[in-house]
């Protein structure tokens, strides 16, 4: 009996330790079919379960494959991604300029930080989808509330990574300068700028998933041309189908821009190292 | 042969004292650094070796007292003073070419002018071949070498080094150390080097300045007098061993601890012409 | 206490000070020159706030939400956890996932909405459905990142003092994991309220989210201004509370 459990309890015990030695990365051809295997799994409990318990107008992974021709011959559909992804370019454009700036000014200037400091603190921790009723109020139904929403959105982690990051330049970079007798412009542009660069990047990837969300919301609510109304419109008219491409659309959109910014990064700035989000 | 109080020296440093708030961090200190001259300042942790070393480039301001270098008050960090960090302080957003040209292209000079010294500089500290890599490459010694290559770059009548090597492994730091003393061979500046190792300040340093107590204070200033060149033999000479377990006594020595200070003080002394001779390293 | 802290500290005070009284004052001038259905002062709003406390609108419209939130932030919690703590521990189901993973993630929740109101119509439990799909995938994360952080060095202590599985979760894993589990429900929290205010919006228009658009409709600035001041405060607290959490499991970790 005492034996028994003995072994019982070092073979439980070697089980779990064992985990982290286990855990060497399997080969990239075992990962691609466990990744297709997961993905025809996923598919096909969508699909057999949806058929069977759901109505017909429910969306199904060989209903979407299918609505993909409608989809794309559809006259308003490219305007519609066109309007959005454009909006979001322009919003996180817009965000990145503000966000660095503002970001800045509230990480070097303790005053500045002061007196911004908690309005950027209030407006990041609360759901900003509360403020597209009143953006729709002052802006009307227009594609002005949807950037404004979008803009509002996605600068906020911008300034705050920014102010973060630039708050903590290295005080040894500083020192550095100064002995160097360094014109304070030059500290900006050489130092503080680049300092802060890792940390618009990192506010930047935030942004641009808050962004979406601010595009899609602002849509549904003042109905203007773009995605998100193409997705409601057609769900609303039992296109489901045609409505999940579209969904499908914005997410890749969501990933290629973040490859893109990857991308560029490893390109463009070789020293780059990634930091912790804040 | 001019004898020591008679040249000019590099750094002057008057009744230097500094308070935050209440606290006072050290009071009294006044020490000369000369021409061509290395100056250790050793001292336990937290005694303030750092804080000092900042007010006397004009990196912080002191409560009390002057800092002259090359007989300019010193209240903004002045030209011809070039400082190395403990944590290296390279941009890592800069190349290694260009975190060494960095005091040179900071004051408008194009890298391409740079270009030259910026070669010979890699060269003298061994860094050939990274020129185009960025720091996060480069091992912690490779970076520190970097780092006293770009102060060198902008050819500094004084030197100052904070704990240099402090954050380096305990065979970069053997290596480093007698690379310096090589590089510092070649130039003739006058260094300040803080460190909390005492081999450290009796290898690298013609005089030591002792701090200890709290708020800490000069409790003296011994001539080392071990010729240059110096290298790895010089660790296992007597004078050395006399000089460090000097250093050694007065360091640890325990306030609230009963036994007498260090009173074999005697047994460092040397008078200064006999240093002079025995360091045949003529600096007047 | 010298002189220097204490200016620094009526300098840092003045701050604040200075920074809430400036926006109340700016707040209070632009709401009295613009007309009234573009922006309202504070005055206007903050009695409209008091009139919709009295007459209950608030407090009913609070209960709603709060209802839908709490039940949704459980199931996000036990889902989150769990599946973490699943995906940790098991490599080959984390492998096979992470695409389909990553690409929830990038996923505007928000567009999902339509389809679930088709599918699950309007009431309490789609919305619950809302707040679940915005809010679990942090604390997910968060738990897995942990849970799969831990040393082996810290295993084989355990090993080597032959501590048994259920021990070992109990005084190694768990214990480990959960300043990470915290760090996510922080997270969590905010996207949780994103996710309620969404449902209210586009399920059935009740709640905060219900109130702030009935009141869009009517051009009732006073009180969507009211209201998104509530809702500022919740998110305040809310945060308040995530950070308190963390700081309060995360007492060993450094950083």
């Amino acid at each position: 009996m005492t034996t028994n459990t003995k072994t019982a309890t070092r073979t439980r015990i070697a089980r779990v330790s064992s985990t982290p030695q286990a855990s060497t990365t399997p080969s990239r051809r075992k990962k691609i079919t466990l990744w297709a295997s997961a993905g025809l799994g996923i598919l096909v409990v969508w699909q057999v379960g949806f058929t069977l318990f759901a109505p017909a107008y429910i969306a199904t992974p060989i209903g979407a494959i299918l609505a993909i021709p409608t989809v794309f011959a559809d006259p308003i559909f490219f305007p519609d991604v066109a309007s959005t992804l454009g909006a979001v370019f322009e919003g996180l454009l817009i965000a990145i300029v503000a966000g660095t700036i503002i970001g800045l000014a509230m990480g070097r200037l303790p005053d500045v930080n002061r007196v911004l400091g908690m309005y950027v603190g209030a407006f990041y921790a609360i759901p900003l989808i509360a403020i597209v009723p009143l953006f729709t109020v002052w802006f009307g139904y227009t594609p002005q509330a949807r950037l404004a929403m979008i803009v509002l959105e996605a600068v906020l982690p911008i300034i705050y990574n920014v102010a973060e990051g630039s708050r903590i330049v290295s005080a040894t970079y500083l020192d550095v300068t100064r002995i160097h007798r360094v014109a304070w412009w030059r500290v900006w542009t050489g130092v503080v700028l680049p300092n802060a660069l890792p940390y618009v990047l990192a506010g930047l990837d935030l942004a641009i998933g808050r962004a979406l969300i601010g595009a899609v919301v602002a849509e549904f609510v003042t109905a203007i041309d773009g995605l998100g109304t193409y997705i409601l419109f057609n769900v609303h008219s039992f296109h489901q189908n045609e409505a999940v491409i579209a969904l499908i659309v914005v997410v890749i959109f969501a990933l290629v821009i973040r490859a893109l910014i990857n991308l560029a990064v490893r390109r463009g700035l070789p020293w780059y190292q990634p930091v912790k989000e804040a | 042969m001019p004898t020591v109080t008679e040249v000019e020296p590099m750094i002057h440093v008057d009744h230097l004292g500094k308070q935050y708030g209440e606290r006072t961090v050290f009071s009294d200190i006044s020490f000369d650094v000369n021409p061509g001259e290395i100056v250790s300042i050793v001292g336990p942790s937290g005694c303030g070796k750092t804080t000092l070393l900042r007010c006397v480039v004009g990196l912080m301001k002191p409560s009390h007292g002057t800092v002259l270098v090359s007989g300019t008050p010193v209240v903004d960090p002045p030209e011809g003073v070039a400082m190395v960090f403990q944590h290296f302080g390279l941009f890592p957003w800069k190349t290694i070419a260009a975190n060494v040209a960095y005091g040179l292209t900071a004051k408008g000079v194009s890298m391409k002018d740079a270009a030259p010294r910026v070669h010979e500089l890699i060269k003298l500290v061994g860094l050939e071949g990274f020129e185009k890599s960025y720091p996060y490459q480069l091992s912690g010694g490779m970076q520190q070498r970097a780092g006293l290559a770009r102060a060198l770059a902008v050819e500094p009548g004084v030197l100052v080094m904070d704990e240099p090597f402090a954050a380096l492994d305990a065979q970069t730091r053997d290596i480093l150390q007698l690379e310096l003393l090589r590089i510092w061979g070649t130039r003739s500046a006058a260094m300040m080097f803080v460190t909390h190792s005492i081999d450290e300040a009796v290898l690298m340093g013609d005089r030591i300045v002792i701090l200890r107590g709290r708020p800490s204070s000069i409790f003296d200033i011994v001539d080392v007098g071990i010729p240059h060149p110096r290298g790895r033999e010089t660790v296992d000479t007597d004078r050395f061993r006399t000089v460090r377990d000097y250093v050694w006594r007065a360091v640890m020595h325990d306030e609230a601890d009963d036994t007498p200070l260090p009173t074999d003080a005697d047994a460092v002394r040397i008078e200064p012409q006999s240093h002079r001779n025995m360091n045949g390293h003529d600096h007047g | 206490m010298n002189r220097r802290t204490t200016r620094h500290r009526l300098r840092v005070l003045s701050g604040y000070v200075g920074g809430v009284l400036l926006g109340a004052v700016l707040w209070q001038v632009i709401g009295t020159i613009a007309p009234h259905e573009v922006f309202d002062s504070l005055s206007d709003t903050l009695a409209r706030l008091w009139q919709i406390i009295l007459d209950g609108t608030l407090g009913t419209a609070l209960w709603t939400s709060f209802q839908t939130y709490l039940v949704g932030m459980v199931f996000a919690l036990i889902i989150g956890a769990f599946g973490g703590l699943l995906l940790a521990r098991r490599q080959l189901l984390r492998i096979a996932l992470e695409p389909y993973a990553i690409a929830l993630y990038a996923t505007p929740m928000v567009g999902i909405i339509p389809f679930l109101l088709a599918l699950l119509g309007f009431g309490f439990w789609p919305k619950v459905v809302v707040i679940i799909l915005f809010a679990f995938f942090p604390v997910l994360l968060n738990t897995q990142r942990g849970a799969q952080s831990i040393s082996p060095e810290l295993l084989d202590v355990a090993r080597v003092y032959r501590t048994r599985e259920r021990d070992i979760w109990r005084h190694v894993i768990l214990p480990y994991t959960l300043p990470f589990l915290m760090t996510g429900v922080r997270q969590s929290l905010a996207r949780g309220l994103v996710g309620m205010i969404a449902a209210d919006f586009f399920l059935s228009s009740d709640g905060l989210g219900g109130l702030l658009i009935t009141a869009s409709e009517r051009f009732d600035t006073a009180e969507m201004l009211a209201i998104t001041l509530v809702i500022t405060v919740i998110g305040l607290a809310l945060m308040a509370i995530g950070r308190a959490l963390e700081n309060h499991f995360a007492r060993w970790r450094v950083g």
